[in-house]
């Protein structure tokens, strides 16, 4: 790989070459892109990908002084690994950044050091707070979380796969001290109405995991390592458990301490139970309705 | 009243087989997208030869599979309001037949009720002008009885001549010249056949509504209480509710009513589950009062603003520099005006 320039000694003064390429994937993000341009735009040259949004969000990118690119979304890790692939960048190092995220002072200033610093390190793990209902939320199970987002350019990629993608890099990883925050802005009306949706999907996935599943299949995920172990928690053992929202509220609200997150964590942790719901409710009528054949009547 | 008509096909398209020499009586139904409810619901009315599909222009097939009954006459009409569109069944559609059951998409006619009103139609009591009638409330394939308000009457067996609706509040209300009568059967109701995931969106939009009314009403403060003791039982019904927004943790509130007083556990798991959602939409009211009375997204903005400050104080890159004396961050608490500092 290639070696690094060394490191300019005044931090603040703009180092001669890119040292650091932020890249942020958006689409339709009118709200949030100047914003979070402007605040990558302290750590070094912004790129942003858009997915063909249709609300002028690549307007708003470019006026804010980021070089944007189109490119048809398939899946987060397909679009994200082109990225990598395909756009200009010039600096040794990248870092992810989403719409609706900001990089804090102290993180900026981490980033650069390390960038300067070179070592041996392929990929950084970033901490995130997720900032709602007026609120830096520490508990509930929603921090700390850590994702793999500043990397040496060439040297990690996401694995491919459709949700939950994750990064695997060739060398070590470590993680960075500072966090950047995750703004959560949509109002309780949009939260409902996304979690709605979710629990239409998640319902769907249970009925056809009730339904389409051997006596194999179970034994296969019964015998573990570890995914499958995971797998077979989620898929087999969480759907059938008693109470579920009420479990859920417990934990995050009383065994990840949601509670020290005062009026926020009582909230996030009581919508949460109330999504769980929505999913069982779902689940149990499309079962119904599948054994009446249609709806009853 | 209103002329805005598509199609208005009088009188009988095609003729099923009344029952020979006896009266049946017309069938009224207002539709809007219930293609998966429409079926069902026609194949009850196979004993009348008049049924009219009035339809405020549905995107969907319900149009396609209510022409595929012989006995159905399909009328357009843009939606405005609710009681405009029911008074328009009644001014501007011809019948067949004297009597007309009105009927909504999602509700059925079990055999014994369609007994009773061939039989009721074929003797009408001298006088009366309509027939209330109650109904089973349906959800997860079970009678929610208790849970549900059981009996509720409603109006539906008609001389449309002798039927005008009228909006008391938000209500829409029958009037009716001449007497009216009981029926002793049920029809059943099945409000929840298009999927739990359409009656979350409506209680989503439900409970935003409420809770603009509710922040309105908490800012007027708690005064008017008189109101309650009001001899109209729509103003009494309406300082009851004001003052139920005053309440903390209606949903536990709305929960334990229906549960202890009304006995909801009786109608079994179904009856608690319909509770519970009941519940869970007044727990959504009440947040979304909080949500605007703390400002909770303002105060977001705040905080997103104070954490992106310099360590220095100064403001990291923001276009107006803040004055050599930088104010402290916390002194930030106005709402975020657009651009991140």
């Amino acid at each position: 790989m290639p070696t690094l320039p060394p490191a300019p000694p005044t931090p603040g003064a703009s180092p001669p070459e890119p040292l650091v390429d932020i890249l942020i994937p958006t689409l339709n993000e009118v709200s949030h892109i100047a914003q979070t341009v402007a605040n990558a735009r302290q750590v070094g040259d912004v790129y942003v990908l858009d997915s063909l949004s249709t609300d002028g969000t690549q307007e708003l990118a470019r006026r804010a002084g980021a070089v944007v690119v189109e490119h048809r979304f398939e899946n987060y890790s397909k679009q994200k690994n082109w990225a990598l692939d395909n756009m200009p960048f010039k600096g040794q190092w990248i870092f992810i950044l989403d719409a609706d995220e900001r990089i804090t002072p102290a993180l900026r200033d981490e980033v650069l050091r390390v960038a300067r610093a070179g070592g041996g390190v392929d990929g950084y793990f970033v901490n995130r707070v997720v900032i709602f209902m007026g609120r830096e939320i520490r508990h509930g199970g929603l921090y700390p979380s850590w994702n793999l987002r500043f990397f040496k350019r060439g040297r990690c990629r996401y694995e491919d796969r459709a949700v939950h993608e994750h990064m695997v890099c060739d060398g070590p990883t470590d993680f960075l001290r500072h966090e950047m925050l995750h703004i959560r802005r949509e109002t309780i009306s949009e939260y409902i109405t996304k979690h709605n949706k979710y629990a239409d999907m998640e319902s769907d996935e249970w009925v056809k995991s009730k339904l389409g599943r051997g006596g194999a299949a179970r034994g296969q995920a019964l015998f573990p390592h570890l995914q499958g172990f995971r797998q077979w928690l989620r898929r087999e053992a969480w759907p059938r458990a008693p109470m579920r929202p009420v479990l859920r509220f417990v934990y995050m609200y009383v065994a990840r301490l949601g509670v020290l997150d005062g009026r926020a964590g009582l909230h996030l942790a009581l919508l949460q139970a109330s999504y769980e719901y929505m999913i069982s409710l779902m689940y149990r009528d499309k079962l119904l309705a599948l054994k009446v054949g249609g709806a009853a009547r | 009243m209103t002329d805005q008509a598509a199609t208005t096909p009088p009188v009988g398209s095609a003729a099923a087989t009344p029952p020979v020499g006896r009266q049946v009586p017309s069938v009224l139904i207002l539709t809007k997208d219930e293609e998966d409810n429409i079926g069902p619901c026609l194949e009850c009315f196979g004993f009348t030869d008049d049924v009219v599909v009035l339809d405020s222009f549905s995107d969907d097939r319900t149009l396609e599979v209510a022409r595929r009954f012989p006995n159905v006459r399909v009328v357009q009409r843009a939606f405005d309001t609710e009681y405009k569109q029911r008074n328009y069944g009644f001014e501007e559609v011809r019948y067949k037949h004297p009597w007309v059951y009105v009927c909504d998409a999602d509700e059925r006619v079990p055999e014994d009720l369609r007994e009773e009103l061939i039989r009721v139609v074929n003797d009408p009591a001298p006088g009366h002008g309509a027939y209330r009638l109650r109904y089973r409330n349906y959800f997860m394939g079970k009678w929610i009885k208790r849970s549900s308000g059981y009996p509720v009457w409603l109006i539906r067996l008609v001389r449309p001549e002798l039927v005008r609706y009228e909006v008391r509040a938000t209500n829409v209300h029958p009037i009716v010249q001449g007497t009216v009568g009981s029926l002793e059967k049920h029809f059943n109701h099945y409000s929840f056949n298009t999927g739990l995931k359409r009656w979350f969106e409506k209680h989503n939009f439900y409970s935003q509504r409420e809770a603009l009314e509710a922040v309105a009403t908490r800012r007027q403060g708690i005064g008017g209480t008189g109101h309650l003791f009001s001899r109209d039982p729509m103003i009494r019904r309406r300082a009851i509710k004001n003052l139920s927004f005053f309440l903390k943790m209606r949903a536990l509130w709305r929960f334990l009513y229906h549960v202890v007083l009304r006995l909801a556990f009786l109608d079994g798991s179904a009856g608690l589950h319909y509770c519970a959602m009941i519940s869970m939409y007044e727990y959504w009211i009440e947040l979304k009062v909080l949500e605007q009375e703390k400002q909770w997204r303002d105060r977001t903005e705040a905080v997103v603003e104070r954490r992106l400050v310099e360590p220095g104080g100064a403001a990291p890159l923001a276009p107006p520099a803040p004055s050599p004396a930088a104010p402290p961050a916390e002194t930030v608490a106005a709402p975020a005006a657009g651009g991140a500092s």
